[in-house]
């Protein structure tokens, strides 16, 4: 079933908010924004874990993060794997910049293997060729 | 923390760094090919670099960082060390001493200082410009063999051996706490592409836990990267992108066409078993198949013959991990080493001079009224009480030991500045001189050292002056092209001695006799022994010599020494043979708050001879000598001249006040009590009324008031509360000397 109201769990007084749109045993689709830094690393873990189990599939919409550190990276990195060793499914989608950045310099957009999104005006931000070429389990490399 | 101190650290440490950057320079001038100096140099110049930029001293890093361009040249052998080398260096450490000077003391750098430093800042880079074009002669392969010979680890190495990535490859693995620390590795890795291109980042991830266990405040993850550096860039420079990562961040870097062996070694050293990285590896294109063959090869041979064809790669990695630990020990001696080292030096710590200043006057205070209850003590029976006083009064001389020992600090310091001096003074003049230093671990109080300096300075400058032959002149008279000037320092009878000599052309009689007549000094004539003809060359305006230098030869600069070393109560002495050469010996007294004070009276006031100087107590009948008129007495043997403080203090009256003294304190005959002291090799005896023994002294300054009382250095309080004068015996000695022999010579 789909739930279309949107709830929050925590209301970012570190600058830190993170949403449920749509929850159920198939698909989980969560919005995570704001201040992704090891401040709130646990928080976000805790956030996620409440509906990593519940469903095959999560979705997290990173366009609001506006802030972030490797230890953000490193979590999704750890879902990413933890998905593929546990025959989940977990897909990142609207990176926001600095997600970007993280995933371009760590050499990890084809090991994530999420369509990554980059507006004409930014891509000579990125160069987007590090990283391995083939990923055990990747789920494809799309760039545009 | 405070800006403002951490500044004065910055300037107090750059200070140091100077200076042993002017050292190792020096050094560099004798031993120009040893490698440890020049990477010292480096390392030196890196550190005001990187921490001058801390502060925002752009000037410094920017003018250091051309400096440390051109000495990484020379420590990769592309620039060789030459004397003009040398001089521009000593130039550009100059340079930087003085813009550090400006910016400490918060002024502006005018602009002859700015222009001086462009000019620097072209000669330095004409000496690379020099080496870029040898660069371009050579073929981009020599380059890299260059790069590939430039490596400590491989010196016997073939290259061939090596593999054929010709990138750099870093393997990053942090501590686990890196997050929480505030240090991002994005920032590090981030940074590399400013020296340089990253050819590939790839993220360990093979210690991250399963979701539900993954703590996401602790650090799992690595980085593999392959990294085309930049020309000039080498091991250090990368490994300094890392340098603030602590101790448990794993940082390894290799550079291109390391040795197979050497990758074995890195995957040793990693935390993922090897075929995890042996993925990442060749999948990321850092070693290729084919290598991992050959190393596959050369490891079968040599540990098993299993005479398999493809073993697995992890078995390879695994077996690899037994070569290098041969290596990795050696590789942990040097760490402990280096850590032993770092601990020295932070075993030592920085303290405002004040608050030592304090704590001595506080030991000062302490040292008085332990004398007092010693007095008091002695007055009762309580033998309990008097041992409990003993007991304390050995500890407060303990603590007033090792409170004065605090202050003192080794001459070598101030010794190896003359080094430059006498460089820079050699070159100019044309001369050769080699400066000889001895004792430098000798320990004097700090306030005396920074007080002797420029007498010191002065002195060597006259001896490289006036006292050192030209090389031709040298070689004509049948001596070494090449001049030694010597600097000693050594303890002698409770005083610091400190030498200057030179194996130069002497003083000259002579001249100094002839400018004595004219002066004045003495009738021609008359009979001078060497001694006193030397001395007069400390006379204010007495200067013989033929013209006058800019750096000697004005007259106006024994007589400054003189007085310098005399208000520290010291004493100079000249020795010198024409044609061999001058010492001058500098005789300091070894501390200047408290000593050890032999107490006597004269006249029931109460005087104090500083004990390291007094030889022995004695009774001396004066009969037979006074009968002659001269104030000598024959002591074993030995004759030697006195003086009776009573007379010398009250004149005339003394008769007066002594026959009352002597009739009502004590009965004793008509022998006279006397003290004989030396100082800086001279022997008097001091006749005085009663010997009263040791105690410990604080000197307490007289004043305005006595500043004219010449035979008076100091008073100190007793422990009952009267005020002893403390007599000062290098300038009685020196009083004695010239008087008695005159009436003598009558």
């Amino acid at each position: 079933m789909m739930d279309d109201l949107c709830f929050r769990l925590s209301v970012g007084e570190n600058g830190l908010e993170c949403k449920v749109i749509k929850s159920g045993a198939d698909v989980t689709e969560a919005e995570i924004k704001g201040d992704c830094t090891i401040y709130n690393a646990a928080e976000i873990k805790k956030f996620i874990s409440k509906y990593y189990d519940k469903s095959d599939s999560l979705v997290l919409n990173l366009s609001g993060v506006d802030e972030i550190d490797s230890s953000f990276f490193q979590l999704l990195l750890a879902l990413k794997k933890d998905a593929g060793e546990s025959n989940k499914r977990v897909s990142f989608i609207a990176h926001s910049i600095p997600v970007l950045k993280y995933i371009d310099l760590y050499g990890a957009a084809a090991m994530f293997g999420d369509r990554l999104v980059v507006k004409k005006e930014d891509r000579d931000k990125f160069d987007f060729r590090y990283g391995l070429k083939t990923v055990k389990g990747a789920s494809g490399n799309e760039s545009r | 923390m405070n800006l403002d101190s951490a500044k004065k650290v910055f300037f107090l440490e750059s200070r140091e760094n100077l200076q042993r950057i002017e050292e190792n320079l020096l050094t560099l001038l004798e031993n120009a090919h040893d490698q440890e100096f020049i990477n010292a140099l480096f390392r030196e110049v890196h550190t005001i670099k990187g921490s001058a930029g801390m502060f925002g001293y752009q000037d410094v890093t920017n003018f250091a960082h051309v400096f440390e361009n051109l000495l990484d040249g020379v420590r990769n052998g592309e620039v060789g060390v030459s004397d003009q080398l040398v001089e521009v260096s000593l130039a550009s450490h100059d340079y930087m001493k003085n813009l550090i000077d400006f910016a400490e003391n918060e002024k502006a750098v005018p602009d002859e200082v700015v222009s001086e430093g462009e000019v620097l800042i072209e000669r330095l880079k004409g000496f690379q410009s020099e080496t870029e074009n040898k660069e371009k002669q050579k073929a981009a392969l020599i380059n890299y063999e260059s790069v590939e010979s430039r490596k400590p680890q491989t010196s016997t190495a073939d290259t061939s051996t090596g593999v054929e990535n010709r990138y750099w490859h870093i393997s990053l693995r942090f501590g686990e706490n890196i997050f929480t620390t505030g240090l991002d590795p994005f920032s590090f890795i981030g940074y590399l592409k400013n020296i340089g291109t990253i050819v590939n980042v790839i993220p360990v991830t093979q210690q991250i836990p399963e979701f539900k266990d993954f703590n996401p405040e602790i650090c799992y993850i690595g980085f593999e990267l392959d990294f085309d550096a930049d020309k000039g860039i080498d091991k250090v420079k990368i490994m300094d992108v890392f340098e603030f990562l602590t101790d448990d961040c794993t940082v390894i870097v290799l550079p291109p066409h390391s040795e197979v062996d050497h990758y074995c070694q890195m995957i040793a050293d990693l935390p993922e078993s090897a075929v995890q990285i042996g993925d990442i590896l060749t999948q990321s294109g850092t070693l290729t198949k084919a290598e991992l063959e050959e190393a596959l090869e050369l490891q079968s041979s040599k540990s098993t013959d299993d005479g398999e064809n493809h073993p697995l790669l992890g078995e390879v990695m695994l077996k690899e991990k037994m070569i290098p630990e041969t290596v990795m020990e050696a590789a942990l001696e040097k760490q402990k080493e280096n850590r032993a080292k770092e601990e020295q030096r932070k075993r030592s710590i920085r303290i405002d001079a004040d608050k030592v200043d304090q704590l001595i006057t506080l030991v000062g205070e302490l040292v008085i009224s332990g004398a007092n209850i010693k007095q008091r003590i002695g007055q009762t029976d309580d033998t309990d009480l008097s041992e409990a006083v003993e007991q304390m009064a050995r500890l407060v001389d303990d603590v007033r030991d090792s409170t004065m020992y605090i202050r003192m600090v080794p001459i070598g310091e101030t010794f190896s500045t003359f080094k430059r001096t006498v460089h820079d003074l050699s070159r100019d003049m044309g001369k050769q001189v080699e400066l000889v230093i001895n004792g430098g671990d000798t320990e004097l109080d700090k306030t005396l050292v920074e007080k002797i300096q420029d007498p010191l300075m002065h002195i060597v400058r006259n001896a490289v002056d006036h006292g050192i032959e030209s090389p031709e002149e040298r070689l004509a008279m049948g001596k070494k092209e090449k001049a030694v000037i010597r600097l000693n320092a050594f303890h002698e009878s409770g005083s610091i001695v400190i030498e200057v000599s030179d194996d130069g052309k002497g003083l000259s009689r002579d001249r100094i006799y002839a400018k004595a007549v004219a002066n004045g000094l003495v009738t021609s004539g008359q009979n001078v022994d060497d001694r006193t003809l030397w001395n007069m060359i400390m006379l204010p305006g007495f200067s013989t010599a033929e013209k006058v230098t800019d750096i000697s030869g004005r007259g106006v600069g024994m007589d400054v020494v003189k007085k310098n070393i005399d208000s520290l109560r010291g004493v100079v002495d000249i020795e010198s043979t024409e044609k061999q050469g001058t010492t001058i010996r500098i005789h300091l007294p070894l501390t200047l708050a408290i000593i050890d004070g032999f107490l006597v009276t004269v006249a029931n006031q109460k005087y104090v001879f500083p004990l390291d100087m007094v030889l022995e107590c004695t009774d001396v009948e004066f009969n037979q000598d006074d009968k002659e008129g001269g104030n000598f007495f024959t002591l074993r043997g030995e004759v030697l001249p006195y003086l009776s403080l009573g007379e010398l203090f009250y004149g005339d009256n003394f008769k007066n006040i002594d026959k009352t003294n002597e009739n009502r304190v004590f009965s004793h005959d008509d022998k006279n009590k006397i003290v004989i002291v030396e100082y800086a090799r001279k022997r008097a005896g001091f006749v005085v009324d009663h010997l009263l023994g040791e105690l410990q002294t604080v000197i307490k300054p007289l004043g305005k008031l006595f500043y004219n009382m010449h035979w008076i250095s100091g008073a100190t309080i007793l422990g009952n509360g009267e005020v002893a004068l403390i007599i000062d015996v290098p300038r009685l000695i020196e009083y004695v000397g010239n008087n008695v022999k005159l009436r003598g010579k009558k």
